[in-house]
C-alpha cells in the first residue's frame, strides 16, 4: 500500500514537473522568437568607404542619406571613413540604401555585415541572459 | 456621572488634537536635511513627456535625456575603429523578440546609466560590470578591455553628450560616474 502511494506521488510529481518545463520552454520561445519589425523598429547599418573623404564630403554624404526614405539618423566619420545610419526596416532595406549610395554618389563603399563569430563575441551587455540562452537552445532543437 | 463624562470627553479630544497640532508644528520647524538632486534629476527627472521614438507613449524626461546621450554615443562608438570591434552586435538586424542589436544595446545601456545616475523607476538586469567584462565569465567578451579602450569609450561618451547639448558640469558629473567603473571594466 505504501509503495503504491509513493509510486503514485512520484508519477504525479514527474508529470507536473514535465508539464511545467514544457510551459516554461514554450513561453521563453514565444517571448524570444524573432518577430516581424514594427513601426518603431530601428536597425543600425554601417558603410565602409573606400576612398578618403573630407569633412565637406562627410556633410554631403549625411545630407544625401537623410533624404533617403526610411533613414532615421546618420553619422559620418571622415577620419575612419565610416558611415553609420539607422533606418526603419518596414520602410526601407539597408542593402537598397547602400546600392543607391554607390549608384548616386561619387563615393564608393560596402555595407559591413558582421559574421556570426563576430556577433557571438561582441558587446558584453547584450544577449547574455539565462532566458536567451535557453531560447537559443530550444531554437536549435526545433 | 453621565454629565461629567459628556464634558470630559470633548475636553480630552481638544487636548489631544492640540497636542498633535503642536507636535506636527514642532516637526515642521525643525530643519529637515535637503534632498540632494541626482544627476538624473538634473537631466529632467521623473517628469513625464511624450516619447519621440514611440508615438503615443510617455517617458520620464530624465530617461529620455539619458537615452538620447546613449544613442548618440552608440553612433560615435560604431564609427570609432578603436573600439567598434567590441560592438559589432549593434549591426545585428534581429537579436530576439522584435529588438535589433541597436535597440537592445540602447535599452541595456540606458537602463544602466539611468540607474547609475539616480533613476528609481528603471532597473538594470544585466551582469555586473566586472562579470560582463571578464572573458572567463562572459563569453561575449572577446578579450580583456584595456585602459586605452576605456579612454576611447569615455571620449566617445563626451562627444555623445555634447551632441545633445548636455551642459559641461553635467558631463563632468557623468564622467566621474563612468570613471568610477574603470577598475571593474579594465581587468588587465
Amino acid at each position: 500500500m505504501k509503495i503504491k502511494t509513493i509510486k503514485k506521488i512520484t508519477i504525479w510529481a514527474f508529470s507536473v514537473s514535465m508539464f511545467l518545463i514544457v510551459v516554461v520552454a514554450v513561453h521563453i520561445w514565444a517571448v524570444y522568437r524573432p518577430k516581424a519589425p514594427g513601426p518603431d523598429t530601428k536597425v543600425m547599418a554601417r558603410i565602409d568607404l573606400k576612398p578618403s573623404i573630407s569633412q565637406v564630403d562627410a556633410g554631403k554624404i549625411a545630407t544625401w542619406m537623410y533624404h533617403q526614405k526610411g533613414v532615421d539618423h546618420v553619422l559620418v566619420n571622415p577620419d575612419t571613413r565610416i558611415v553609420i545610419f539607422t533606418f526603419f526596416p518596414i520602410k526601407a532595406s539597408g542593402n537598397d540604401i547602400v546600392k543607391s549610395f554607390n549608384a548616386e554618389l561619387p563615393y564608393k563603399g560596402n555595407r559591413f555585415m558582421p559574421t556570426e563569430k563576430q556577433l557571438a563575441s561582441s558587446c558584453p551587455v547584450a544577449g547574455s541572459s539565462f532566458y536567451y540562452k535557453v531560447y537559443k537552445f530550444i531554437d536549435n532543437i526545433l | 456621572m453621565i454629565m461629567k463624562k459628556a464634558i470630559l470627553l470633548p475636553v480630552i479630544a481638544i487636548v489631544a488634537i492640540a497636542s498633535l497640532a503642536l507636535f506636527s508644528c514642532s516637526k515642521k520647524s525643525s530643519p529637515t536635511p535637503p534632498v540632494k538632486a541626482t544627476l538624473y534629476d538634473s537631466l529632467g527627472g521623473t517628469a513625464m513627456v511624450s516619447d519621440p521614438a514611440h508615438s503615443g507613449t510617455m517617458i520620464e524626461k530624465g530617461y529620455l535625456g539619458v537615452r538620447s546621450v546613449v544613442d548618440s554615443t552608440i553612433f560615435v562608438i560604431a564609427a570609432d575603429n578603436r573600439i567598434n570591434g567590441h560592438f559589432t552586435v549593434l549591426l545585428n538586424e534581429v537579436t530576439h523578440g522584435n529588438l535589433t542589436g541597436f535597440a537592445e544595446l540602447s535599452m541595456n545601456l540606458s537602463n544602466f546609466v539611468a540607474v547609475g545616475t539616480g533613476a528609481k523607476d528603471y532597473k538594470y538586469t544585466g551582469m555586473s560590470m566586472h562579470d560582463a567584462h571578464d572573458p572567463s565569465i562572459n563569453t561575449r567578451m572577446n578579450g580583456k578591455a584595456s585602459n586605452a579602450d576605456f579612454d576611447a569609450f569615455e571620449a566617445d561618451l563626451v562627444i555623445g553628450a555634447q551632441k545633445n547639448g548636455v551642459p559641461a558640469n553635467l558631463i563632468t558629473s557623468l564622467g566621474k560616474i563612468v570613471e568610477s567603473l574603470r577598475s571593474q571594466v579594465v581587468q588587465m
